[in-house]
């Protein structure tokens, strides 16, 4: 239970996609997990990921969810919706394919009582902008969310945000993931790169220019380049440039700017030290911001590590949860 | 996430099924999934002799490119019927399959999965 009126904790069943795409836990038995073990009260879903056929949702199913989750005293947090617009390899969706492809989505995501949609930047400013009225219409917020290597000031990010100051709708909204504002790369990346047999000489190189200043181009430019000249190979230098689209250094601070616009938050994680500590995030420098404005959404705790390992999310989403309570002097 | 496991193989009339997980935490339309390079036994099998079973229907691998509304639920296998002559169950096989997702929300990215497996036919 929660006793603060702003910020909302909650989990996105994403962090347990291992537990879910072996087939060891259904969603059900996930949603009772968050329940049982108090990682909710809000709970994300992606939609092509936890419903079957979507965006097409039936009633059974739109039944069941609401079911499950009042049951259980959650909340539907937010539906994390995917801008496809490479559906077919050799063209991209036009426009209209692409503002097509979203109506369903938000269409799906009113069904099952979602009050945001996460979206993603391939959708683009204009797309969003035509699916106000409807996110208007059924009471659903657009989140853009805001991940590594964007940050609240990199040119994609002030498109939307110029947008959003001309349409001025309490429905276009932002969602910080804070793998954007990281001080360092989790152990678990560079371990996963040792057990692909990346010698540390290269890992260590690799951390040093995701360290670098200027833009992503630039960095990535670097870090090719010295890689290079340290004897790495082409697949070498392709397994760890991950780091750089998942993790960046923006200071938490610039969350400031886009404060009032922000209706969901995507807490990333990924290891935690002998203190419960995130190695690689600075929650006790990022909670608090969000506090003192007047935040009073939900945030997800959405552990990656699924990417490279087959670790259980589980225990991670109850670190997190451990950690976020205890910043925000919760019970 | 593997593509194949320890069940995988299993003998039929024809020759084998062999079952595959999509290894991607969501569903994802075929036109973005490249399957090839299927062997067994170290021998390419001819994509003449394979087709991908799912969702009720049987498909021709260069068929995936097109098919942009069909979509392979993540929880869900999908199985390669491969034509192989006298195949023997409690045989174990090599197996080999290579398959590509191009994420559609990233466009420009390709994941390439190598399955290779050692798997006693059922």
């Amino acid at each position: 239970m929660t006793t603060n009126n702003g910020l909302r904790l909650g989990t996105t069943i994403y962090s347990f996609t291992n537990e879910y795409h072996s087939r060891r836990y259904t969603l059900d038995q996930l949603i009772a997990k968050v329940a049982e073990l108090d990682l909710g009260p809000g709970v994300e879903l992606v939609g092509f990921s936890h419903v079957r056929g979507f965006p097409t949702v039936t009633d059974e199913f739109a039944d069941h969810l609401k079911m499950l989750l009042d049951q259980n005293g959650l909340q539907p947090s937010c539906l994390g919706l995917n801008a496809d617009v490479q559906i077919r390899r050799d063209h991209r969706m036009t426009e209209d394919e692409c503002y097509d492809y979203h109506v369903a989505q938000v269409q799906a995501a009113a069904k099952l009582g979602f009050p945001v949609v996460r979206h993603q930047l391939p959708a683009g400013p204009e797309v969003t902008r035509r699916l106000v009225p409807l996110a208007e219409r059924l009471n659903v917020k657009l989140g853009l969310e805001i991940h590594a290597p964007e940050r609240v000031d990199t040119p994609s990010i002030l498109a939307f945000r110029e947008m959003y100051a001309k349409v001025d709708s309490p429905f276009l909204g932002f969602i910080p993931d804070f793998g954007a504002c990281a001080r360092a790369i989790p152990p678990s990346f560079t371990e996963s790169f040792r057990k692909q047999g990346i010698r540390d000489e290269l890992i260590a190189l690799a951390l040093e220019c995701w360290e670098l200043s200027g833009t992503l181009q630039e960095r990535i430019g670097e870090y090719r380049k010295r890689e290079k000249a340290a004897g790495a190979t082409d697949f070498e230098i392709g397994r760890m440039t991950v780091i750089f689209s998942v993790l960046a250094r923006m200071d938490p601070r610039a969350w400031l700017e886009i404060m009032p616009q922000v209706v969901h938050i995507h807490g990333k994680c990924y290891d935690f030290d002998e203190n419960g500590d995130e190695v690689a995030i600075p929650y006790g420098d990022i909670l608090p911001l969000f506090r003192d404005s007047g935040y009073s959404g939900f945030m997800s705790t959405e552990w990656e590590g699924h990417a490279s390992s087959d670790e259980d999310g589980i225990p991670k989403v109850q670190a997190h949860h451990v950690l976020c309570k205890r910043i925000l002097g919760m019970a | 996430m593997n593509i194949l496991s320890d069940n995988s193989l299993r003998v039929t009339e024809k020759g084998f099924d062999l079952a595959l997980r999509l290894p991607w935490y969501r569903a994802l339309p075929l036109s973005t999934v490249e399957i090839k390079d299927v062997s067994i036994e170290g021998q390419a099998i001819d994509a003449a002799k394979i087709s991908l079973k799912i969702n009720g229907k049987n498909l021709r691998l260069d068929e995936l490119a097109e098919l942009s509304k069909e979509y392979w639920f993540v929880l869900d296998s999908a199985y390669l019927r491969i034509t192989y002559q006298e195949p023997q169950r409690g045989r174990n096989y090599e197996v080999g399959v290579t398959l590509t997702l191009y994420p559609p929300y990233i466009p420009g990215i390709a994941f390439p999965h190598e399955g290779k497996s050692r798997i006693c036919a059922s």
